[in-house]
């Protein structure tokens, strides 16, 4: 599903640059559940934002799905993620505004679904994730835990076909944290190809595999189940 | 659609959520939409909408020029000679004013009136709205007695009712048939309740009696030029024939030029101070918006990488505010109309008959909703641009509520602009300010406090000759003196600051002018106690007496002015002077006494060389009673109707008015004016301070941490806050400097409004840059205490 060939991300600090990710190969498999693991400044929350295309800005390979990103335009890149990509934050980033259902209609909007199909949608996936009781309610009104459940069930509505968490319970306490996890590992056995990153290896017990990073570089890989 | 009306609908719930920003938004919105408003309605109506005639831009204003008087009336034979000898116009329409009495019920009524000739309404395009306009034969002397009447007369005394032509008027006690009722329009005659025909008679009306106004068309594809050269031409041929008219001239002017004039400036001005205030609003929401744009950075991220793309999220911004600028502009109607009402009554009085008519019309209509998308586009896509490129790191790792150094760059430069803005209606209010007071420190020549003043006018009917105006007005100024309380009464034909005026060549016997530049002088008929009654200073000699009589010895006084022009300063008395040319046999009258200058177009006009005959020997049909008293005027001014009715029972008073109300009033244009600029400035400079607050504000929330590291390593609270006001006085002085520009241009642009002050007066120009620093300090006071209370233990942990 994803081909990653030399690829390097650089900041320019002071006169010189500075290497956030560097001569990084990667193939995630469709259905894989890959943990990003490493030190603080090791480039896992970059390497997520490139392969979730919301950075474009590095040189190197990058191939989804059988379609060069490299070569893509950014409004090609945008519809490709849009169509194929789905966030988790480890702050939820629920938007303040707008009720549960209502966070859960946005990125269906965004895709140009029609108005009947978007309700549609909505109840399966407020019915899916078992929220029907809190669609009413703003993010402020609902736990921590309630608010990232509501962030996963946002960033699955689309039935995107790869799925980003970036410190998803990073924010949560240890049995939130699991139920979050173990959602995770459902969506994963149901076809969804995820890439996370953690500290906490407790969670990337729930993927497939983990590659260790630091300083920018990939340091290697093991399997976690 | 349905998603568009979904946006929509989450940008009004996002508008309500914030409510402390919506309801400043609007706030300005209103008011500065509300401002522009009510000017634009005013200009539209003075200066852009269309006259009421028929092909207006062919109507011209045709005047005779002689050596001392640029813009004469034109007399009787002149109007015949200008209709008879051109080739350019189709026609002259001709008009004088008139004062009638509306006789025949319980109390007579004063009614404006105007004389004019036949066909003057076909002249000016303007079909009358019922029956006909005066004939030919109408507008012979001794012709039938008819009248036209006004519309807005017309419904009041008829009830609009169309069988009023069936009916007559009783005018001065004359009866008048009813032939048309004129459409209402506010320029020619535009007060105007009745119209009666010129019936002028030839052999009373000669060459030298000019009391006419002219209002040619031109033929379709005549040009102002070709027709003052045609004009030009009819005066060459009357010159053939009358060898000593060749001292006048002919001039023609567009008359819709002449009838815009007036207002032209001040509503130009008022109209740039309200754009400038509408930009200073427009900038202030875009740096409101930008501060908000901030704390939705993180939103604006979020919904990208959900898939949102850059137009998706700068039409949503956009949407908030369209959805602002709409709801804005309505309250701004609404403050608008009320706008427009206020505005209206400030005037001149000329203007305010086209302002009447005022009212919000489609294009007005059309005009407040290009200002709301122009004002929504101005605030809105600012922000909207620099949002929708979304810095999708406010996703990832901790969230920075900033919007860069860019954005921070922008904002400071919106602040600076809107301090630059509101330097120049801050110095136009200043200048018009000052050139008012400095009007009213004029010395008018004459004691305004404890004396009134009323008018009359005596109908033909009743005072068809001198000695019956002489009765009339002896007899009222003996029953005025006699009353208690009262020290002195005098009556004058044209009182100072009231409009009427006459004028004319005269000749001093014993000097000689080159011919066509004699002495020029205003003419006074005054009667015994006018000069006390005026408090007007006595220099030399004697004043009017009760002993000048009509059979008595011809006297007359003069003032300094005409002292120090045509005696050199030398005493006059003894002098013989009388009107007219050298070879007019008019007889002479010796000079009694010299009295003191006084104001009498204006306060900011010089005084001009007067004289004053005896009213007794010079009777006038227009009569101003004065009133000096030692006691309160109220009772004074109340029973003067009666003395009135006691003399003569038809006869209206009107303009009752103490001389102090008469002095103010003489100054009201320019008050209004400077009164209005100053809300306009106060409402700019308002702006300006909220902006730099909200920028100093939002800057302190921002560096909180800053702040706190400065505060940790030794910074005193002093220190913290004189950081903050230097950023405050940085930006004012920038912005100052930018605006000197704009503020001298506009201070230009005021010039004709100004009297004894420059459009770069040093002084007001000091004074409105030191209000600019010191309310741009004042709205820094709160965001530098806020910066003094950081807690550096906090804004460090809070990191």
């Amino acid at each position: 599903m994803i081909r990653l060939q030399q690829l390097e991300k650089a900041v320019r600090s002071g006169a010189g640059q500075l290497y956030l990710l560097r001569n990084v190969n990667l193939t995630v498999a469709s259905g894989d559940f890959v943990t990003l693991m490493g030190p603080s400044g090791a480039g896992k929350s970059t390497l997520l934002a490139v392969l979730g295309l919301l950075d474009a800005e590095w040189t190197g390979e990058y191939d989804f799905d059988g379609q060069a990103v490299h070569r893509l335009s950014p409004k090609d890149r945008q519809a490709l993620a849009r169509k194929h990509v789905g966030f988790v934050f480890q702050k939820y980033h629920l938007l303040d505004d707008l009720t549960v259902a209502e966070n859960l209609e946005v990125p269906l909007s965004y895709r140009g679904f029609s108005r009947k199909e978007i309700q549609a949608r909505v109840a399966d996936s407020l019915d899916r994730f078992q929220i029907v009781g809190k669609k009413d309610l703003y993010p402020a009104q609902l736990s921590g835990g309630q608010q990232q459940l509501v962030g996963v069930a946002r960033a699955v509505i689309g039935e995107p076909s790869l799925l980003l968490a970036d410190e998803p319970t990073g924010n949560l306490h240890s049995e939130q944290a699991r139920e979050i996890m173990q959602l995770f590992r459902r969506l994963n056995d149901e076809g969804t190809t995820i890439v996370q990153v953690t500290h906490s290896a407790e969670n990337a017990a729930f993927g497939k595999r983990t590659v260790r990073m630091a300083d920018g570089w990939l340091k290697g890989e093991e399997p976690t189940r | 659609m349905s998603d568009l009306l979904e946006e929509l609908r989450l940008a009004a719930r996002r508008l309500v959520h914030d409510k402390s920003f919506t309801i400043t938004a609007l706030l300005t919105l209103a008011l500065a939409t509300g401002a522009t408003t009510a000017v634009f309605t005013l200009v539209n109506a003075v200066l852009l909408r269309p006259l009421v005639y028929r092909d207006p831009e062919q109507l011209i204003r045709i005047y005779d020029v002689q050596p001392d008087v640029p813009t004469a009336s034109i007399s009787v034979p002149d109007a015949r000679d200008y209709a008879a000898y051109n080739s350019s116009l189709e026609g002259i329409a001709l008009f004088a004013g008139s004062e009638v009495s509306l006789t025949g019920g319980t109390e007579p009524v004063r009614l404006v009136g105007q004389k004019i000739n036949a066909g003057a309404f076909r002249v000016l395009g303007l079909p009358p709205l019922l029956g006909r306009e005066f004939s030919p034969d109408e507008n012979q002397v001794g012709g039938p007695a008819v009248v036209m009447l006004g519309e807005k007369f017309w419904r009041k005394q008829f009830g609009g009712r169309p069988d009023a032509l069936a009916s007559t008027l009783q005018l001065d006690g004359k009866t008048y048939s009813i032939v048309g009722v004129s459409r209402e329009q506010p320029h020619w005659g535009g007060d105007a309740e009745v119209w009666l025909p010129m019936q002028n008679d030839p052999a009373k009306n000669p060459r030298g009696t000019h009391f006419m106004n002219a209002i040619g068309r031109m033929k379709p594809g005549v040009r102002l030029p070709a027709a003052q050269r045609d004009l030009e031409r009819v005066v060459a041929r009357i010159v053939e024939t009358e060898p000593d008219y060749k001292y006048h001239g002919i001039k023609a002017v567009q008359w819709t030029d002449e009838l815009l004039g007036e207002s032209r400036g001040s509503l130009g001005a008022l109209a740039a101070v309200v754009g400038l205030v509408l930009l200073i609003a427009c900038v202030n929401l875009a740096n409101l918006l930008l501060a908000r744009g901030a704390a939705r950075r993180r939103e604006v991220a979020v919904r990208m990488a959900l898939g949102a793309d850059s137009w998706r999220i700068g039409r949503s911004l956009l949407l908030e505010a369209l959805l602002l600028s709409i709801v804005g502009t309505a309250l701004g109607l609404a403050v608008g109309w009320g706008g427009t009402l206020l505005l209206r009554s400030t005037l001149p009085e000329r203007t305010q008959a086209l302002a009447a008519a005022a009212g919000l019309d489609l294009s007005v209509l059309a005009f407040t909703v290009l200002l709301c998308v122009v004002t929504a586009a101005l605030f809105g896509v600012l922000p909207a641009l620099l949002l929708a490129k979304g810095d999708l790191s406010a996703v990832r790792g901790e969230l920075r509520t900033t919007l860069g150094r860019r954005a921070g760059w922008l904002q400071s430069s919106l602040v600076v602009l809107e301090v630059a803005l509101a330097l120049a209606p801050l110095l136009g209010a200043g200048l018009v300010l000052q050139s008012v007071n400095r009007m009213l420190k004029e010395d008018p020549g004459f004691r305004p406090e404890q004396a009134f003043a009323f008018r009359v006018y005596l109908p033909d009917a009743r005072y068809p000759d001198a000695a019956s105006r002489r009765t009339f007005s002896e007899t009222m100024v003996n029953r005025l003196q006699a009353l208690r309380g009262v020290r002195f009464a005098g009556a004058v034909n044209d009182l100072p600051l009231n409009g009427s005026n006459t004028n004319g060549n005269f000749t001093i016997e014993g000097k000689s002018w080159e011919v066509g530049h004699e002495p020029a002088i205003e003419f006074r008929s005054a009667s015994q106690g006018y000069i006390e009654a005026m408090g007007i200073p006595l220099i030399e000699g004697r004043t009017l007496e009760a002993a000048d009589r009509a059979d008595s010895e011809l006297v007359a006084l003069v003032n300094a002015t005409a002292v120090k022009r045509y005696w050199g300063g030398a005493s006059p008395i003894g002098a013989r002077i009388r009107p007219g040319d050298a070879h007019d046999n008019e007889p002479w009258r010796r000079i009694v006494g010299v009295v003191a200058d006084v104001k009498f177009g204006s306060l900011r006009e010089p005084p001009r060389p007067e004289w004053y005959f005896p009213l007794s020997q010079d009777p006038s049909r227009r009569l101003t009673f004065v009133l000096r008293s030692r006691e309160p005027l109220a009772p004074l001014m109340a029973a003067v109707q009666h003395e009135v009715a006691a003399v003569d029972s038809s006869m209206p008073i009107f303009d009752v008015r103490t001389m102090d109300q008469r002095l103010t009033d003489s100054v009201s244009g320019p008050r209004s004016a400077a009164l209005l600029l100053g809300l306009f400035a106060a409402l700019g400079v308002l702006l300006a301070a909220a902006g730099v607050y909200g920028v100093l504000a939002y800057g302190v929330a921002q560096r909180t941490r800053e702040i706190g590291i400065r505060m940790a390593i030794g910074a005193s609270a002093p220190m913290v806050r004189w950081w903050v006001l230097r950023r405050a006085l940085t930006l004012a002085g920038v912005g100052v400097v930018v605006g000197l520009i704009g503020a001298l241009l506009l201070g230009h642009a005021l010039e004709r409004l100004l009297y004894g002050v420059r459009p770069a007066d040093i002084p007001t120009l000091g004074g409105s840059v030191l209000m600019l620093a010191v309310v741009s300090v004042v709205a820094a006071v709160v965001p530098a205490r806020r910066a003094t209370r950081v807690d550096p233990q906090e804004a460090l942990r809070a990191e």
